[in-house]
């Protein structure tokens, strides 16, 4: 193994989609992207649709890799094809729509498709996938066909057959998008407690800001360029520049932020309910 | 246009072993010109119960009514009910099928059986609803992005004139400006035509920025339809049933229960600030210039 | 509405066929087949019938499943009877214009009849105890010698899963799209042929779209997860004979074996 740190760098990251060499000219996706997603960590990648942010989570597993600049795996760097089955394993990919991203007609093949593409001894296999369905809290459902899921289940099951794999980082591009409110609970709740209890890395690519709230670190992307990097505390407290590259704020964020605008005083990095109701009774009970 | 219900009740699979009532015994009427929100968790039967008003589904009992006539005393007359009650369904992106864009939007009123010009009129009319800009639509609705695509099948329904639009989950799976952009083309269709609209969404902060009255759906029944006040003042119902309520809704029924006098049924964030403003003048903590 | 077509007509259950290895059960429904085949006379018929009997009272499948597994094919059991019935040469019992009615005619048509009605029950047999996915493992498993030969064994398994994973979520969207371009006002239901086949267009092209579309993310999400074909790869549920797998050979072996004797010594009636 490399004595290199668990980590995911991406220096100066350029990434163009080709043009045709005729007509159609390339599309400069990223343009010079620098940071480190180190392991443990819990970072929100926000922007809008077209911003960049599902062309950088790509280039975390090799799915793409860079016209310019490089992006490195715990040291290895993503153009090396040598090592592209360990850096897919090392970083596991969750999409948005769970229908397409499961392969077998029952849960627990599923989620043992990644080891058995990795040539993983059959008794260590059933030991993974069911320790992984239990992490999903999926493992009552390990018998089902996935179309009798909820799409909560099914993305949850996704999750699982990442996990199976065992990878030091957990990337999922939008996996609540097209989930219900329930669904969407499931999921992030799921997420939260592989990051806390298990000590996953997660790479969280949204633009529901309710879930951004949640992480250690959130990155705005916009233009294909890195905006914000900071804390949540931090990110949030810009809201007019959030609202400028057509992203939202959570309600109570916003609420306090009209209110200091008018000159009401109140603290300026209110994110939670919990933190809006006790600033807003302390002000309304001096 | 009224829309009648009266005791509608829907059952999945009759005789099978999967029977499943969807829709119990419901009775409601939405009158003329409203904007409903209609909200409900998966499986509550609000996208059941909204497949009725145009005759896709066909009550298992009970009956529904479009200006008191029932919609399935007719059958011949179901179609002509389709361009009458417009139904754009969750992620009606899926259904463009043609050339260009123009031509997807042309097909309801092509069914209508209407003339060219008249075909036309409505087709840019209706792009402009849906806020699609003219030359888009010689394009191929493949080479939109997804917010225009949304659009443009939205559009295709805006275009038969229908008299009632129904949206389920308009705004589902967008960025927050691709949200925000649908839902005002909407709330402005509504306003402009004078039209009845039905609004399903999932959130209950879209429902109480867009709607007037709001039906909440639970287990195959009505929960609640009332005025968007009068629904969210009972938050903590809302809530006993797992839907999630505004953040600012919460935050100020918490100031309530911790004994402060603020109003219940706040719901919006320009509403919650008009009134906290409001409190802090005249507590003196804010002076007003 | 089309999700009421039930495909694959797998009966879950703990019998001790449903408890075989999928490689032997479709090795012995290939024997049986073969038997099926062999067969020279009514007593062979006869053996056959309450071989299969007995293996549907093992799997707990009522026999009137049979029945419902012949209904599609009757037309064509009639058809083919038929035509032996008259168009088969021998000692002529009664003739009318070209047609003559033999008795190797009757014969044939009758023993034609029974062999297609007797195929029929016995591979659905197959399907009702084993599920597709089990079947396909067994196709892939069996097939996998053939690799050495550059046989695609893997690749097709493969196809055949992802086939049936995508068929119940490709039906529920072929409902969606079509209440939706009927709130359109599009008609499925009237007009002529054409008109109808052209109406399918509006269903079709967005069915199509979805299909790639959905194609090319499954095949990211493969690609994420290391897939790179059968090379290398190993299987979570290993597959094993067990004893209930011998003792269903040697059954099927002696069935055969009986078919033998009985062409050795009563021949053929015709």
């Amino acid at each position: 193994m490399e004595a290199e740190k668990k980590e995911i760098r991406v220096n100066d990251l350029v990434f163009e989609y080709p043009g045709d060499g005729e007509g159609i000219p390339g599309v400069l996706v990223l343009k010079g992207m620098d940071l480190t997603i180190p392991k443990g960590e819990f970072v929100a990648i926000l922007g809008h649709n077209g911003s960049g942010k599902s062309t950088l989570a790509k280039h975390f597993n090799a799915i793409l890799t860079p016209t310019s600049g490089e992006v490195t795996v715990c040291g290895i760097n993503t153009k090396d094809e040598g090592r592209l089955f360990d850096i897919r394993q090392q970083v596991g990919m969750v999409f948005q729509n769970p229908d397409n991203q499961i392969v077998a007609t029952i849960v627990e093949e599923d989620v043992a498709f990644a080891l058995e593409n990795l040539g993983v001894e059959p008794a260590e296999i059933r030991r993974r996938v069911d320790e992984a369905l239990k992490e999903v809290d999926m493992y009552d459902y390990r018998e089902h066909a996935p179309h009798q899921l909820s799409g909560g289940q099914k993305q949850r099951v996704a999750i699982a057959g990442i996990l199976a794999m065992r990878p030091d980082f957990i990337v999922l591009d939008e996996p609540t998008a097209m989930l219900d409110p329930k669904g969407r609970q499931e999921v992030l709740k799921t997420i939260r407690r592989l990051n806390k209890d298990f000590g996953a890395t997660v790479v969280l690519i949204t633009h529901y800001m309710d879930e951004a709230v949640q992480a250690d670190r959130v990155l705005v992307v916009d233009k294909g360029e890195v905006l914000l990097d900071n804390i949540p505390k931090a990110v949030f407290s810009q809201v007019e520049l959030l609202k400028s590259v057509g992203l939202d704020v959570p309600q109570v964020t916003e609420l306090v932020y009209e209110l200091r605008a008018e000159g009401v005083p109140l603290p300026e990095d209110i994110l939670t309910e919990d933190e809006c109701f006790q600033a807003l009774r302390d002000l309304l009970t001096q | 246009m009224v829309i009648t219900i009266e005791n509608l009740t829907y059952t999945y699979g009759v005789g099978t072993p999967f029977e499943k009532v969807a829709v119990d015994n419901v009775s409601l009427t939405i009158g003329s010109g409203e904007m409903v929100g209609v909200i409900g968790h998966t499986g509550s039967g609000k996208s059941t119960l909204i497949q009725h008003l145009n005759g896709l589904l066909r009550p298992t009992a009970g009956r529904v009514l479009l200006d008191g006539e029932d919609i399935w005393a007719d059958k011949g007359k179901l179609r002509q009910l389709r361009f009458n009650v417009g139904l754009v369904f969750q992620y009606p992106e899926y259904q463009l099928f043609e050339e260009t864009v123009y031509k997807d939007i042309a097909f309801g009123p092509t069914n209508m059986g209407l003339g060219k010009e008249e075909i036309d009129r409505r087709v840019h009319e209706a792009a402009e609803f849906a806020g699609l800009r003219p030359e888009l639509l010689e394009k191929s609705p493949f080479e939109l992005s997804g917010g225009q695509k949304r659009r443009a099948a939205i559009a295709g329904v805006i275009a038969m004139e229908p008299k009632v639009l129904i949206l389920d989950e308009p705004a589902a799976g967008l960025d927050p400006k691709g949200r925000a952009k649908i839902l005002d083309q909407i709330e402005a269709y509504h306003i402009q035509t004078g039209n009845t609209v039905l609004l399903v969404s999932h959130s209950m902060e879209d429902v109480a920025n867009y709607a007037d009255k709001v039906l909440v759906m639970n287990n195959a029944k009505v929960f609640a339809y009332d005025t968007v006040e009068q629904v969210f003042a009972r938050s903590d119902e809302l809530k006993a049933i797992r839907l999630a309520v505004p953040q600012v809704t919460n935050v100020f029924h918490r100031l309530r229960d911790a004994g402060l006098d603020v109003p219940e049924n706040v719901y919006t964030v320009g509403y919650a600030k008009r009134k906290l403003l409001g409190i802090l003048a005249e507590k003196g903590v804010l002076r007003h210039d | 509405m089309i999700k009421d077509i039930t495909l694959g007509q797998y009966f879950p259950g703990r019998s001790a066929l449903h408890r075989m290895d999928p490689r032997m059960k479709l090795l012995l429904t290939i024997g049986y087949i073969v038997m099926l085949f062999l067969v020279r006379n009514p007593a062979g018929f006869a053996l056959c019938a309450v071989f299969l009997a007995a293996a549907y009272l093992v799997a707990r499948i009522p026999m009137k499943m049979i029945a419902k597994s012949i209904r599609p094919i009757l037309p064509i059991i009639l058809f083919t009877g038929l035509l032996n019935l008259f168009f088969i040469e021998g000692d002529p019992i009664f003739s009318w214009w070209i047609f003559k009615l033999t008795k190797q005619g009757i014969y044939t048509s009758v023993t034609m009849a029974v062999r297609i009605v007797l195929l029929i029950a016995g591979s659905s047999l197959l399907t009702y105890t084993t599920s597709p996915i089990a079947l396909t493992d067994a196709i892939e498993r069996l097939l996998s010698p053939l690799r050495a030969v550059h046989f695609p064994a893997h690749e097709l398994a493969m196809m055949m899963s992802i086939a049936l994973r995508f068929i119940p979520t490709l039906i529920e969207e072929t409902d969606k799209i079509m209440s939706a371009q009927k709130a359109r006002g599009a008609d499925l239901e009237s007009g002529s042929l054409l008109q109808r086949a052209k109406a399918l267009i509006p269903i079709m092209i967005p069915l199509f779209i979805s299909a790639f579309r959905r194609a090319e993310e499954l095949a990211l999400a493969m690609e994420c997860r290391c897939y790179h074909g059968g090379e290398g790869r190993t299987r979570m549920k290993q597959l094993q004979f067990s004893a209930v797998d011998f003792w269903a050979a040697g059954a099927t072996a002696l069935a055969i074996a009986g078919i033998i004797l009985l062409n050795q010594f009563l021949g053929q009636p015709f």
